[in-house]
């Protein structure tokens, strides 16, 4: 696991305007979180996942998870598992599953809830934006080298 | 696998002392927390006498599973201990929403596995699912846990529905997080 310290200055934003409803939620339209800054705060290996070469070659099951959090008050926290594709000959690390998060994404137009697997969806569309993978690189390197 | 629950007082004879004993084995002796704790069992201030227990054995009667229950409308570990998990939101008040705490599913007389081979075992979600069953039945329509961030990711894989109720924080070394847990009876077949 490997926490980062750095904090980037907060910002004037749509952010500003959130709040955690009673349920944990912190609720959003799309567009503000797609303009959410999101800051590294931990990642790690799976404890069970690192295999040591067999047989001369390496089990492709190298996986872990990542925690990001914003400037934001109140916080808001996504989290997902990565999983190290070693079978292209190039090392890529793959999001897997949905993310895990305290937001609620609401429809712009009637407020409503859009429901958590629609706003898992959208949060995943929104990692698609921030170089996740080079930062995950650079902490286990640090971690576990 | 054997499912027991009931509050200090009305479980089967020597069982409390028997879980007291075994949380002190996992929770201790396996999983390395530093608690303030009599030698050899493990209890806090939470264990009351209206404090729910769920404890799993195995068909020989060695406890292999538990979980504490307790209502949020008395004093519990996250209102208490680690309300800064919270995201700033005041601690959950309700006789429809209980936490759980002191969740384990692990057979310390068996062979050892990984821990998160342990708590994604059938036990470990059995347990669970019973837990909130007895939840439930004393009026609980959500579950609030302090937990590793690990448990998010489990409770994902088994099918619950979760979602985090605040960033993580390190805490003692380990990554904690406030978790909700919505209680839906038609997932909770056995």
């Amino acid at each position: 696991m490997q926490y980062s310290s750095a904090i980037e200055p907060h910002r004037k934003g749509p952010s500003d305007l959130l709040k955690v409803s009673h349920d944990g939620y912190v609720r959003m339209t799309r567009y503000v979180l797609l303009k959410l800054p999101l800051i590294h705060f931990l990642s790690g290996l799976d404890e069970d996942s690192l295999h040591l070469p067999m047989h001369g070659g390496m089990e492709s099951t190298i996986s872990g998870y990542t925690e990001w959090l914003s400037s934001s008050v109140p916080v808001v926290s996504i989290g997902w598992d990565w999983r190290l594709n070693l079978m292209t000959g190039v090392l890529r690390y793959e999001r897997e599953g949905w993310p895990r998060s305290n937001v609620m994404i609401i429809d712009a137009e009637n407020g409503r809830d859009v429901g958590d697997d629609a706003t898992a969806e959208m949060i995943a569309l929104r990692l698609e934006h921030c170089s996740w993978e080079d930062e995950i690189r650079k902490q286990i390197a640090v971690r576990y080298a | 696998m054997q499912i027991t629950y009931g509050e200090k007082t009305t479980l089967p004879f020597g069982l409390y002392d028997d879980l007291s004993s075994y949380r002190h084995e996992v929770f201790v002796g396996l999983l390395g927390w530093d608690l303030d704790t009599p030698e050899g069992i493990e209890q806090d201030q939470f264990d009351r006498q209206d404090t729910v227990y769920v404890v799993a054995r195995t068909d020989e009667g060695n406890i292999n599973g538990c979980a504490r229950l307790l209502p949020t409308t008395k004093p519990y570990l996250l209102g208490e201990v680690f309300p800064e998990l919270l995201n700033g939101l005041t601690p959950p008040s309700s006789p429809e929403v209980w936490e759980l705490s002191r969740f384990a599913a692990v057979d310390v007389s068996a062979a050892p596995t990984s821990t998160r081979g342990q708590l994604s075992s059938p036990i470990a979600v059995s347990l669970l699912k019973n837990a909130l069953q007895t939840a439930a039945s004393y009026g609980a329509k959500h579950i609030i846990t302090v937990s590793p961030i690990g448990i998010e990711r489990l409770l994902r894989h088994a099918g619950f529905r979760a979602h985090r109720a605040g960033p993580p924080t390190v805490i003692g070394g380990h990554p904690l997080f406030a978790c909700w847990i919505d209680i839906e009876l038609s997932d909770l077949s056995l």
